[in-house]
C-alpha cells in the first residue's frame, strides 16, 4: 500500500498547483493550498485507514481506540466522513483525491506508531544516553498512546512565542486538551476552531488553515516513508525507534491543523533577538562561566582570561555540581574546541609566549601550562596549580613579587597569566626525535586518468597552481613561503616528478610497483618553489600534454596517499597532500575498491556497513599518515559512486578537508572548485599537531569528536589542524565538583607551523558549578549542543542502527526538557510544553539534525552524499553546524539597496516563501536562489540583465556582474555568506516550479521533508508527547 | 698437413705448434695423443686445448652460404678437408661418423679440380655467413651507477657520451641507472625525461618486471622470421632500446642531466646501492623485448652492493666488507645470499651454487684489506632457457684516497698513503695519523689495517685495527663472460681508455666483439669431451661424444659465449676413450672439430668451424715422440686453468697440493733420473720450463688470496680465464726486461737478482707495467743528468722503457695500471712482490754479494723449489 500510495501520489508534482497560491503573501490562501491535499487525504484514508488498523494493532489496540475515543472521529472523519468532515477542518477547496489515497493511511498508522515510540522508548535505550526515562503515558496504557499525539497536538497549537521561560506554555490557552492527553484529541476534531481561539492568544488567525497547512506538506512527503514505517513501526510496538520516522508524520496530520507555526518558536527570532541584544558590542571574557552571544551574533571578543568562544564553546556554561545531577538533566556537557578558529582583523592575534631553552612552565604533577588559573602563594614563590591544586615552586626566572591582591606584578605583562589563549614556543623536548621540524611540504597529487583529461580537470588544476603557488601559506614576518612543494600524478601507476632547481627540464619518474609502494627521489622532489619556479611551471605546462593520448581508466588511491606519506617521511616533514580524484579506485593494487553502494541496507541494521570503510587498508593508512604528520586533502570530482566512507577516511582522520564535486563540469563547476582549492591552499594551519585536554579535578574529558585519530583515551592527534576544524570534547563527571572553584579546561595544542616552528597553543575557559538545575539549564548554549549531537550522532551510526541513534536523539531531547519541567517550571504548567530559554530552538534544530539526510536513508539520496555530510559535520564547529542544519534563507526581493546589513532571514519553512519574491537560501555548502513565479520584472532585469522570469536559465552557477545597486550588493550579500565558510556554496537558480525546486525544498527545514522528517510543529507535539509521558 | 711432425725433430715441433695456432687459434697440450686411455691418463697433463674461436684471420674471407652438414642427427659435423669425398658419386663420408652423405644440389659442380673452400687444407678453419632468422640489431645497455662522488660521476657520464659516437649507429641502446633506487629510463620522449622506478630492495620475476615496464609479449615475435625493416609499429621495446642514432642527443643529454643518487648518505653509513636489482631489471629488459637475442649489459659500478638482492655487505660503514678471512671462516653474514642471489636475481646458471671464491690466508692469520679497491663486476647473464644470452661489460671504479698496507710475511709492514693519482709517499706518524682521522670523519671510509712488529711509525699503535675497509666486493663469477674493468676512479685514464677499448675496431673496420656465441664441439670417436674452462656456460648437449668425467664445465658438448673477442680463448679438455686392447692403426689421426656460431657486429650471423687432427701414437712404444710434441706453454695455462677453476670451490692449500703432485707426477714420468738421486735429475727440452710455470703460478694472485682482496682476486681470475695464452702465460709469470747501459734491452730472468742499481726494469705483469729505476738510475735521475745535453744518452735510456711501456699500454685490454717507481719507493713492491726472491734477507748476507736486491719475504725461491722438487721425483717412496 504504502508503496503504491507514494507511487501514485507524487508528491511534489501535485502539490505544486497548490503552491501557486503562495503566490498571495496571505498566510491563509497558502493554507488554502494545503487545504488540497489535506482533503485529498481525507478521501483515501478510510480505505487505507482500515487496512492499516490491523496491521498497527500491534500498537493496534492503540489506533482503533483513538478513533473511538479521541481521535477517532478526526480519523473517521478524515476516512469516512471526509465529505462532512473535512469541510470542518480543511476549509481549503477539496481537490482531487490522488493524492489521498496515499496520505490516510498514514495518519492512522501514524498513530498507532507512536504510542508505540513512547513506551519503547524506554526499554531500548542505548549506550550513551540514558534509558532510564522511562514514562508511562499519562493517559491510557495501550489505548492512549494514539492518543497522546492527539492530545498534544492540541496543546501546543496554542504555543505562542512565550517569551522566555515558557515557550510554549499551552497551558492556560489550550487548557482542554491537557486534562487527559487521551481526549486531547478528541477534543481536537469537535473543538479545533475554539481549543485555537482560546489557547492561541494573538497569532493564529488562520487557524484552519494552518491546521491543514502543516497537515498538507508531510503528507505528500511523508507518506511514503510511515508507508515504510508502518509495518515495521507495527511490529516493534514498544520501541521507540520506529516512532521518530513515523511518528511526528502521524501527528503532523492531525495535529499541525492545529498549531501556528508563527507561534511556536523561532529561531530566527532567538538570532535576531541576541543579535539585537549583543552585536557589535564588546564581548570581554573575564568572567567565570559567563554565557557568551550566539554565534550568529557578531561581535568583538576581548580576552581577559578565558578563551574567547570563536576557540571554545560549551554546551553549558554552568555544570552541574554531581554526576547525579548531570545525569538528571541529561544535558552533555562538551565543549567545541576550534583550536585554529579564524579571529577577525580587529581583535588581537595570540600572543607568543617564549621561556628559551627552559619551555613552558608546566605544574609537575598534571603537567599543565602556566596559565591564568594558577594561584601564586607565599610571596610569589610558589603557585599552586588550578587543575590538580599541585603546589609548585615558580621557576627564578619566572619569579615576581605579588602585589596587595595577591596578584603578581606583571600580571598584565604577561600573556600566560592574563590571557585565555596565547602560544608557547615549544623546545625540542616538544619535537620529534628532539630534533626541530622541517617546514611542511604540500604535495599535489593530480588523477590524470582518461576522464580527468578528457573533461579538462587537469588542466584547470595545471593552470591555476601555476598562479596560486604563489599564496602559500607563510608567516606574516617572512618574504616567501617556507612551505616545499612536490608534484605527482597518477592513474594505474604513479609518476613522481623532479622538479629540481638546476633541472633544465623535469623529470618524471614512474613507479609502478604499486603493491608496495615508495618514493623513488628525495632530492629534488620537494623543492622551494621560488627557486624551481621556472621547471615546475614548465612541468604544469607539461602535465595535460604528457598525458593527452591517455586511456588509462582506472585508478589507484591508496598507494597514491601512500607514496605522499612515505615522500613526507623520508623529507622528515609534516605536510599536506592534495588529492585530486575522480573515480573508484579498481585497479589493482592495495586499497582497491568494489562498489558496495547497496539500497538494499537502507534502513536494516546493516545500513550502518555503508558509513564504514572497506577492509582495513585505509585505517592502517590513516594511523600511519597520522603518525608521520601527513594530512590529506581530497578533492573529489565522482560522476558515480567512488565509496566516500572508504576513501574519505585518511582525509578524516589526518584533519584534511574532502570536498565533492559530483558530475564536475568544467564551465559551471571550476569557480568553486577553485575558489575552495584557493581557500585550503591559503589556510592557515598547525602541522603534526597532538591536542590534550585538561580539566580540574571532579571531571574529565572523557570523548572526542572531531577530523581527529585518537591513539590513546588522552591524546588527541591531528595530521594537521586548520582554522575549521573543531574537536568536540564531552567531560563526565569523576567526584563532585567545586562551585568556587569552578571547572577548568586548558586545551593545549603541540604543533608545527607552516614555517616549521613549533609551538603550543594554549586555551583556557573556566566553567561554573551548580547545585541548582535551574542555573545550568539557563547557561546552556543550543547551538553547541547541536553540534555535539550531530557529532555523536554521526560517530554512532557506525556502530549502531539508524533508527536506534535517532530515537536516543528524540529520546534526550525529550529527558532534557522534561527535567526542566518537572525541576525548573512552575508546577502550574502541567500539560505544557515549556522549553527553557536557552533551549528555545532545541527541538527545531533536534529536528533538522533528525532528516538530515545522515540519519535518514532514501534510496534517493546518494550513499555517497550521506558519508560525505557525515564526514563534513564531524569536523564542524558551532557556527557551521548552525547553519548546516538551520540553513540561512534570506528574503532579497525586499533589498534595503542602501543599508549595508544583511537582510534579516526568514524561517526555513515554505509558507515564508512568496510567490512574487526572490529568497537566498545558504546552509554552508550550497547556496540557492530562488525565485518566485512572479517575482518583479525589474528585479529579474537588475540580477540577470534578461526581461523575464522565462528567460532566466538555471544552468548559471554565478550571478552576471551588472552595474546596478542591487545586483552589486546581492553580491555582496553572497560574499558575505561565503567568507569565512570552509566550502565554497556553489549557486543553484531555482524557479518556482520547476523541477530543481525539490531540491530546495529539502532544506526548507521546518517543513515535512520529502525525504522522510518531521515539521517542525510534528515533532514539537512528538517531543511534547514525550515530555510528558516522562513526566506522568 | 702433418705428417712429417711425426718424425720431425723438436724445432719443428715449435713450428708445427705456432702454425696451427695461427691458422686455426688451437694450441693442444699434447700434438701426438696417447692412444689408450691408460697411457693418456698416465701423461698427467690432460689433453686438451685452448681454442681461440674467434682469432682474428686476415687471409680468411668468409664465404656466403650455408656449412654442409652431416645427415645424422646425433653428429651434423660439418664438411671439412679431412672427409673423404667420392667426387664422382657426389658422396662425403663424416670423418667423425663416417655416415656417407650425398653432397646437396648445389654442389653438383665439384670434382678434384673444383672443390670448394671447405674442402681445401688450407681452410681447416672456414667462416660462413648465414642467412638464418631475422637480423637483430646489437643491443647495449648500459647500467650504471649513480652513488658515486660528483667528480667520478662526471667522468664516467663524459665516457658514456663519447661512448654514443664509438656505437654503430644502428645498435640499439638502453640506460639503466641505479642507487638506492633503480631507474629504467624511457629515450623516445620528447620532453620532461621519463623513468620507471624500481625500488632497490624487491627481488622480482622477469614477468613481473615486464609488467611493470609495461612490455606486454610481443605479438609479432621474432620467430616469424619477418626482417626488422618492415614498417610496423615501433616496438614496444622503443621506449627503452633506441638506436643509436635517432636518441643520440636525447641520451647525451639524459647523460648529462644525471645526479648522484639523491638519497642523504648519513655518517658512517655507505650509499645504497641496489646493484642486483639492476642487473635483474636489465635481464629483465632484454627478455621481455629481445628474447633469444644476444646483447651486452655493461654496468658501471661504484661499490658493493649494500641492500636487495646481492648485497654484500650491509650500509653500515663499521661493517667491513668480507675479506677472504671471513669469506674462509663462513662468517661473510651476506654471502649465501649474495651467491644465491647471483645465481637468482641475474639468473646465471652456474654449476657452482655456493661459493665463487674461497682462499685460504698465507699463513693463515693475517688478513690485510687493501682499502679502496673496487671491482668492476662482469658478469654474463645467462637465462636458464640457454638461447638468451646476455653479456655484461663492466667499468668500476672508486675513486678516492688510498690507503694500502704493504705487507709482506713476518717483515715489517709499510704504510702508504695514495692519492687517486698514485704518487707514493711515506708517512710520517703524524701525517699518516691525520689521514686515518681524515678518511675516517670526512671520506666515511673505515680502513683495516693489520698491526705488525716493525713498522714504521711504531707510534701508532691504533693502527692494530683501524675500523674499516673501503674496499667493495663484488663476487665476480668465476666464469664471467664480459669485460672486467677495475680501477680506482672512473676518472682515471685506465678506465676511460679501457672502455673506449671495449669498442676498438678490428682491422676490418668492425667491432672486436661478437655477440650471443655458442661454441660446438665435436670428436671423433676415440675422444671424449670432458669440459671446458673459460668464460663460458653449459648448454647441457649431452651427446656420444661427452665424457663422464668431468674436468671444468662438462657434461655437454656445447657452450654458450654470451661475449666474444678475438683473443677470448676457452680450455677445452678431453678424454682419450680408446681402450687399451682395441689399438688405432699406425698412423691414424684423431680430430675434433669446433663450429662457433655468433652474431657478427656487423648483426650477420656467422659460423666458424674449425677442424683439426692428429696423430695417435702408443706411449709405450712411442713415448719419445709423445714427449716431443708436448706444448709446455699451453699445458702450463691448461693446468693452470684448472688449478683456477677448483680454487673457485676448494680450499687454496689443497689446490697447491694438487697442483704440486701434478708436477711431481709429470716429473717422475717425464724426467730422466736415477732413483734417489736428484742430482741426476733431467728434463728434457719440451719440459724444461714447466716446472718453472708452476713455480709463479703458486705464487700468483690467481692461486693466492694474501695480500688481495676478494675483489681483486675475482678481477684477476676472470681475466686469467678467458685471455689467450701468451697473455695467460703474462701473467703467470710476467715478463722483466732490463734497460742498461751495457747493452740493449734484454729480457731478464724474473728474479731478484735481476734488481740492478744501474738497470731500469721493465715488468709485464698484464695487469700492471711496473717500470722500476735501480738505485743509481734514480739518483742520476734526481740529479738532472737526464736534461743536460752531454748526459743526452741518459735520457734515452730512461725513455726507452716509457715507450715501450706505452706501446703495450696501446694494445692491452683491459688497459693496464701503470707504475712508474724506483728503488725503494712504495711501489716497488709490484715488482718485488713478482720477481722470484733468490736473495732475501735470509740468505743475503751469507753470499755476501752486492748483486741484486734482496727481498723480504718467507718465500722460497725457485732454486729451493726446484730442488724440493728433484728431491721428491727421484724419491722411491712417492
Amino acid at each position: 500500500m504504502s508503496q503504491q500510495g507514494y507511487v501514485a501520489a507524487p508528491p511534489y508534482s501535485q502539490s505544486q498547483p497548490g503552491i501557486g497560491g503562495f503566490g498571495s503573501p496571505n498566510s491563509s490562501l497558502h493554507y488554502g493550498h494545503y487545504g488540497d491535499p489535506n482533503s485529498s487525504y481525507s478521501a483515501p484514508q478510510p480505505g487505507v485507514s482500515k487496512s492499516t488498523v490491523p496491521f498497527g494493532s500491534s500498537a493496534p489496540v492503540g489506533p482503533p481506540p483513538p478513533g473511538a475515543h479521541q481521535f477517532s472521529q478526526p480519523s473517521f472523519q478524515n476516512g469516512p466522513g471526509t465529505p462532512g468532515q473535512q469541510p470542518h477542518r480543511f476549509q481549503g477547496p477539496p481537490p482531487p483525491g490522488n493524492t489521498g489515497a496515499s496520505y490516510p493511511p498514514y495518519s492512522p498508522q501514524s498513530q498507532p506508531a507512536f504510542p508505540n515510540a513512547a513506551p519503547a522508548s524506554s526499554t531500548a535505550q542505548l549506550a550513551d544516553q540514558l534509558n532510564s526515562m522511562q514514562i508511562n503515558n499519562y493517559g491510557p496504557g495501550p489505548t492512549p498512546s494514539p492518543g497522546h499525539p492527539a492530545s498534544f497536538q492540541s496543546p501546543r497549537l496554542p504555543p505562542p512565542p512565550t517569551q522566555q521561560q515558557m515557550v510554549l506554555p499551552p497551558g492556560p490557552q489550550v487548557p482542554p486538551p491537557p486534562p487527559t492527553s487521551v481526549n486531547g484529541l478528541c477534543t481536537q476534531p469537535s473543538l479545533p476552531p475554539v481549543a485555537r481561539q482560546g489557547g492561541i492568544p494573538g497569532p493564529v488567525p488562520p487557524n484552519p488553515n494552518l491546521q491543514q497547512l502543516p497537515g498538507q506538506p508531510p503528507g505528500p512527503g511523508y507518506h511514503p516513508q510511515q508507508a515504510n514505517y508502518g509495518p515495521q513501526m507495527a511490529g516493534s510496538q514498544l520501541s521507540y525507534p520506529g516512532a521518530f520516522p513515523g511518528g511526528p508524520a502521524q501527528l503532523s496530520g492531525p495535529q499541525q491543523k492545529k498549531l501556528d507555526p508563527n507561534s511556536i518558536p523561532s529561531p530566527i527570532q532567538v538570532i535576531e533577538s541576541d543579535k539585537a541584544a549583543r552585536g557589535g558590542q564588546v564581548y570581554a571574557t573575564n568572567t567565570r562561566g559567563q554565557v557568551p552571544p550566539l554565534v550568529t551574533t557578531d561581535c568583538i571578543i576581548q580576552d581577559q582570561g578565558h578563551a574567547s568562544p570563536r576557540y571554545i564553546r560549551c554546551t553549558t556554561y554552568c555544570f552541574p555540581l554531581t554526576s547525579d545531577m548531570a545525569k538528571q538533566t541529561r544535558i552533555p556537557l562538551a565543549a567545541v574546541i576550534q583550536p585554529f578558529a579564524n579571529v577577525p582583523p580587529n581583535e588581537t592575534p595570540l600572543y607568543l609566549v617564549n621561556h628559551g631553552e627552559t619551555g613552558p612552565i608546566r605544574c609537575n604533577r598534571c603537567k599543565a601550562y602556566m596559565c591564568p588559573f594558577m594561584q601564586f602563594i607565599e610571596g610569589g614563590r610558589r603557585y599552586q596549580c588550578g587543575f590538580c591544586n599541585c603546589i609548585n615552586d615558580v621557576p627564578s626566572f619566572f619569579f615576581q613579587h605579588l602585589d596587595h591582591m595577591g596578584r603578581r606584578i606583571d600580571h598584565y605583562e604577561r600573556p600566560e597569566l592574563s590571557l585565555g589563549s596565547y602560544e608557547y614556543v615549544a623546545t625540542l623536548d616538544y619535537c620529534r626525535d628532539k630534533k626541530p621540524p622541517n617546514p611542511p611540504a604540500y604535495i599535489f597529487m593530480i588523477d590524470v586518468s582518461y576522464r580527468n583529461i578528457k573533461s579538462g580537470l587537469v588542466k584547470l588544476i595545471c593552470d591555476e597552481l601555476k598562479t596560486l603557488l604563489d599564496k602559500l601559506p607563510r608567516e606574516e614576518q617572512e618574504e616567501s613561503s617556507a612551505i616545499r612543494v612536490g608534484f605527482v600524478t597518477y592513474n594505474k601507476v604513479l609518476h613522481f616528478f623532479n622538479v629540481k632547481s638546476s633541472l633544465a627540464q623535469p623529470q618524471m619518474m614512474v613507479v609502478t610497483d604499486v603493491s608496495e609502494v615508495f618514493v623513488p627521489l628525495l632530492d629534488g622532489f620537494l623543492v622551494d618553489f621560488e627557486e624551481s619556479r621556472s621547471v615546475i611551471t614548465n612541468l604544469l605546462d607539461q602535465i595535460p600534454e604528457l598525458f593527452a593520448d591517455t586511456n588509462e581508466s582506472e585508478t589507484i588511491f591508496a598507494p597514491v596517499i601512500q607514496a605522499g606519506m612515505e615522500a613526507l617521511k623520508a623529507a622528515e616533514r609534516a605536510g599536506k597532500l592534495f588529492i585530486f580524484h575522480s573515480s573508484l579506485p579498481t585497479a589493482e593494487a592495495p586499497g582497491k575498491l568494489k562498489n558496495r553502494d547497496d539500497k538494499k541496507l537502507l534502513n536494516t541494521d546493516k545500513e550502518k556497513t555503508l558509513f564504514q570503510p572497506q577492509g582495513n587498508c585505509y585505517e592502517a593508512l590513516a594511523r600511519d599518515c597520522v603518525a608521520n604528520g601527513c594530512c590529506v586533502n581530497l578533492f573529489l570530482f565522482p560522476n558515480q559512486y567512488v565509496d566516500v566512507a572508504s576513501v574519505g577516511l585518511v582525509t578524516m582522520y589526518t584533519g584534511g578537508t574532502l570536498y565533492k564535486y559530483n558530475n564536475f563540469q568544467l564551465d559551471g563547476d571550476s569557480p568553486q572548485f577553485l575558489s575552495d582549492l584557493r581557500r585550503d591552499m591559503e589556510k592557515k594551519m598547525g602541522f603534526d599537531a597532538t591536542m590534550r585536554v585538561r580539566t580540574s579535578t571532579g571531571f574529565r574529558a572523557t570523548e572526542f569528536l572531531g577530523a581527529i585519530y585518537m591513539n590513546n583515551t588522552t591524546d588527541v592527534e591531528m595530521a594537521a589542524v586548520d582554522c575549521d576544524k573543531a574537536v568536540t570534547v564531552e567531560f563526565k563527571h569523576d567526584d563532585k565538583l567545586n562551585e568556587d572553584t569552578g571547572a577548568l579546561i586548558q586545551c593545549a595544542l603541540l604543533y608545527t607551523t607552516v614555517s616549521g616552528q613549533r609551538r603550543i597553543r594554549i586555551h583556557n575557559i573556566g566553567l561554573n558549578c551548580s547545585a541548582q538545575l535551574a542555573d545550568v539549564y539557563r547557561t546552556c548554549e543550543t547551538d553547541a549542543l547541536i553540534n555535539f549531537f550531530a557529532k555523536s550522532a554521526f560517530k554512532a551510526i557506525l556502530s549502531q542502527p539508524l533508527k536506534t541513534v535517532r530515537d536516543i536523539l528524540v529520546n534526550q531531547t525529550a529527558h532534557m526538557l522534561a527535567c526542566y519541567k518537572k525541576n525548573c517550571a512552575s508546577p502550574a504548567t502541567v500539560s505544557q510544553l515549556i522549553l527553557p530559554d536557552t533551549m528555545k530552538v532545541l527541538p527545531v534544530y533536534m529536528n533538522c539534525l533528525l532528516k538530515s539526510c545522515v540519519l535518514v536513508g532514501r534510496a534517493e539520496i546518494p550513499t555517497d552524499e550521506r558519508a560525505f555530510h557525515r564526514q563534513l559535520v564531524m569536523a564542524m564547529g558551532v557556527a557551521d553546524t548552525q547553519l548546516f542544519f538551520y540553513p540561512r534563507l534570506l528574503p532579497i526581493h525586499s533589498l534595503d539597496v542602501k543599508s549595508d546589513a544583511v537582510p534579516a532571514a526568514v524561517r526555513c519553512s515554505e509558507e515564508r516563501l512568496s510567490e512574487g519574491g526572490a529568497f537566498l537560501l545558504a546552509n554552508g555548502l550550497s547556496m540557492f536562489l530562488w525565485l518566485g513565479a512572479s517575482v518583479s520584472p525589474e528585479l529579474i532585469q537588475g540580477l540577470f540583465n534578461v526581461p523575464s522570469f522565462a528567460h532566466i536559465s538555471t544552468d548559471a552557477t554565478s550571478l552576471p556582474d551588472l552595474d546596478n545597486p542591487f545586483s552589486k550588493k546581492l553580491k555582496h550579500i553572497l560574499e558575505q555568506l561565503q567568507s569565512q565558510k570552509p566550502h565554497t556554496m556553489k549557486l543553484i537558480i531555482v524557479k518556482q516550479r520547476e523541477q530543481p525546486e525539490m531540491l530546495f525544498r529539502q532544506f526548507l527545514v521546518e517543513d515535512k521533508s520529502i525525504y522522510g522528517g518531521a515539521s517542525y510543529v510534528d515533532f514539537l507535539i512528538c517531543i511534547h508527547k514525550e515530555i510528558s509521558q516522562l513526566l506522568s | 698437413m702433418s705428417f712429417q711432425s711425426f718424425c720431425s725433430p723438436m724445432a719443428t715441433y715449435l713450428e708445427f705448434i705456432q702454425q696451427n695456432e695461427e691458422r686455426d687459434g688451437v694450441r693442444f697440450s699434447w700434438n701426438v695423443w696417447p692412444s689408450s686411455r691408460l697411457e693418456a691418463t698416465r701423461m698427467v697433463v690432460p689433453l686438451a686445448c685452448l681454442l681461440t674461436p674467434l682469432k682474428e684471420r686476415l687471409d680468411l674471407p668468409p664465404v656466403q652460404y650455408e656449412p654442409v652438414l652431416c645427415s645424422r642427427p646425433t653428429c651434423k659435423a660439418v664438411l671439412n678437408p679431412l672427409c673423404q669425398v667420392d667426387y664422382r658419386a657426389k658422396l662425403w663420408a663424416c670423418n667423425f661418423c663416417f655416415q656417407r652423405n650425398q653432397f646437396p644440389p648445389a654442389y653438383a659442380g665439384i670434382s678434384e679440380v673444383n672443390q670448394p673452400a671447405e674442402l681445401m687444407p688450407q681452410f681447416s678453419t672456414i667462416e660462413y655467413i648465414v642467412q638464418r632468422g631475422p637480423q637483430t640489431p646489437l643491443i647495449f645497455l648500459y647500467v650504471v651507477d649513480t652513488c658515486l662522488e660528483e667528480e667520478d660521476l662526471q667522468a664516467l657520464k663524459e665516457s658514456l657520451q663519447m661512448s654514443l659516437s664509438l656505437l654503430p649507429a644502428s645498435a640499439l641502446v638502453g640506460l639503466i641507472t641505479f642507487g638506492r633506487m633503480v631507474q629504467v629510463h624511457e629515450l623516445s620522449c620528447e620532453g620532461i625525461s621519463k623513468s620507471y622506478v624500481f625500488r632497490g630492495t624487491k627481488d622480482l620475476t622477469a614477468k613481473q618486471i615486464q609488467d611493470m615496464l609495461g612490455l606486454s609479449r610481443p605479438a609479432i615475435s621474432m620467430q616469424q622470421g619477418r626482417p626488422l625493416q618492415t614498417p610496423e609499429q615501433p616496438p614496444i621495446s622503443s621506449r627503452f632500446l633506441q638506436p643509436v642514432h635517432k636518441i643520440d642527443m636525447n641520451l647525451t643529454d639524459l647523460l648529462g642531466e644525471l645526479q648522484r643518487d639523491p638519497w642523504p648518505v648519513t655518517q658512517g653509513k655507505r650509499p645504497l646501492r641496489s646493484t642486483g636489482v639492476a642487473l635483474s631489471i636489465a635481464v629483465g629488459l632484454l627478455e621481455g623485448t629481445f628474447p633469444n637475442t644476444g646483447a651486452r649489459i655493461m654496468l658501471f659500478t661504484g661499490g658493493p652492493p649494500t641492500q636487495g638482492p646481492g648485497m654484500v655487505v650491509g650500509d653500515e660503514l663499521k661493517t667491513p666488507i668480507r675479506s677472504w678471512h671471513d669469506i674462509e671462516k663462513d662468517n661473510a653474514r651476506f654471502m649465501k645470499k649474495a651467491t644465491k642471489v647471483g645465481a637468482s636475481a641475474c639468473r646465471v646458471c652456474l654449476k657452482a651454487k655456493t661459493e665463487y671464491c674461497v682462499g685460504t690466508l698465507h699463513g693463515g692469520e693475517r688478513t690485510v684489506h687493501k682499502a679502496l679497491y673496487i671491482a668492476m663486476l662482469t658478469a654474463a647473464l645467462c637465462p636458464s632457457p640457454v638461447n638468451i644470452s646476455y653479456s655484461i661489460n663492466v667499468g668500476t671504479v672508486c675513486p678516492d684516497i688510498r690507503m694500502v698496507v704493504l705487507e709482506t710475511p713476518s717483515l715489517p709492514c709499510v704504510i702508504n698513503c695514495e692519492n687517486g693519482q698514485g704518487k707514493g709517499k711515506r708517512l710520517s706518524p703524524s701525517y699518516f695519523s691525520s689521514v686515518v682521522l681524515y678518511l675516517l670523519r670526512e671520506k666515511s671510509i673505515s680502513v683495516l689495517f693489520l698491526r705488525s712488529q716493525r713498522m714504521t711509525c711504531r707510534d701508532v699503535s691504533f693502527v692494530l685495527l683501524v675500523p674499516g675497509c673501503f674496499s667493495s666486493l663484488v663476487y665476480c663469477f668465476f666464469f664471467p663472460r664480459g669485460h672486467m674493468v677495475m680501477g680506482d676512479s672512473f676518472n682515471t685514464s685506465l678506465f676511460k681508455q679501457t672502455f673506449q677499448r671495449v669498442f676498438n675496431k678490428g682491422y676490418n673496420g668492425e667491432f672486436r666483439m661478437a655477440f650471443g656465441a655458442n661454441l660446438d664441439v665435436k670428436t671423433s670417436r676415440e675422444l671424449k669431451i670432458a669440459g671446458a674452462i673459460g668464460p663460458c656456460i653449459s648448454l647441457n648437449a649431452k651427446g656420444p661424444c661427452v665424457s663422464e668425467n668431468e674436468l671444468g664445465i662438462g657434461g655437454t658438448s656445447q657452450w654458450k659465449i654470451c661475449s666474444l673477442d678475438p683473443s677470448t680463448t676457452l680450455a677445452i679438455y678431453f678424454e682419450v676413450v680408446n681402450q687399451h686392447n682395441a689399438p688405432i692403426p699406425q698412423g691414424s689421426r684423431g680430430a675434433v672439430q669446433f663450429v662457433t656460431q655468433y652474431q657478427h657486429s656487423s648483426t650477420e650471423k656467422r659460423i666458424r668451424v674449425t677442424t683439426i687432427a692428429r696423430n695417435w701414437a702408443d706411449a709405450q712404444t712411442q713415448l719419445q715422440h709423445i714427449e716431443a710434441a708436448f706444448d709446455q706453454e699451453a699445458a702450463a695455462v691448461l693446468m693452470a686453468r684448472l688449478g683456477v677453476y677448483r680454487a673457485e670451490s676448494e680450499e687454496g692449500p689443497d689446490v697447491l697440493r694438487w697442483l704440486d703432485r701434478q708436477l711431481i707426477r709429470l716429473c717422475q714420468k717425464f724426467g730422466q733420473y736415477n732413483k734417489d738421486d736428484p742430482n741426476s735429475f733431467r728434463l728434457s727440452e719440451s719440459f724444461s720450463l714447466y716446472p718453472q710455470f708452476m713455480f709463479h703460478l703458486r705464487r700468483s694472485p690467481f692461486l693466492q688470496v694474501f695480500n688481495n682482496s676478494p675483489d681483486e682476486s675475482s678481477y684477476y681470475r676472470h681475466h686469467f680465464a678467458r685471455q689467450d695464452l701468451t697473455q695467460s702465460l703474462i701473467m703467470i709469470q710476467p715478463i722483466l726486461y732490463a734497460y742498461s747501459f751495457h747493452g740493449p734491452p734484454e729480457p731478464v730472468l724474473l728474479d731478484s737478482s735481476s734488481i740492478l742499481p744501474d738497470r731500469i726494469l721493465l715488468m709485464d705483469t698484464f695487469f700492471q707495467i711496473v717500470i722500476y729505476l735501480g738505485e743509481t738510475i734514480a739518483q742520476w735521475q734526481k740529479a738532472g743528468y737526464q736534461d743536460m745535453p752531454e748526459y743526452e744518452n741518459f735520457k734515452h735510456l730512461l725513455q726507452a722503457p716509457l715507450d715501450d711501456g706505452q706501446e703495450i699500454l696501446q694494445t692491452r685490454f683491459p688497459m693496464p695500471r701503470y707504475i712508474h717507481t724506483e728503488h725503494g719507493g712504495s711501489q716497488a713492491r709490484f715488482l718485488l712482490s713478482k720477481v722470484n726472491p733468490s736473495q732475501t734477507h735470509n740468505n743475503l748476507y751469507a753470499w755476501g754479494q752486492e748483486s741484486g736486491a734482496p727481498i723480504l719475504t718467507d718465500d722460497v725461491s725457485l732454486q729451493v723449489f726446484m730442488d724440493h722438487l728433484k728431491k721428491l721425483a727421484v724419491s722411491s717412496a712417492s
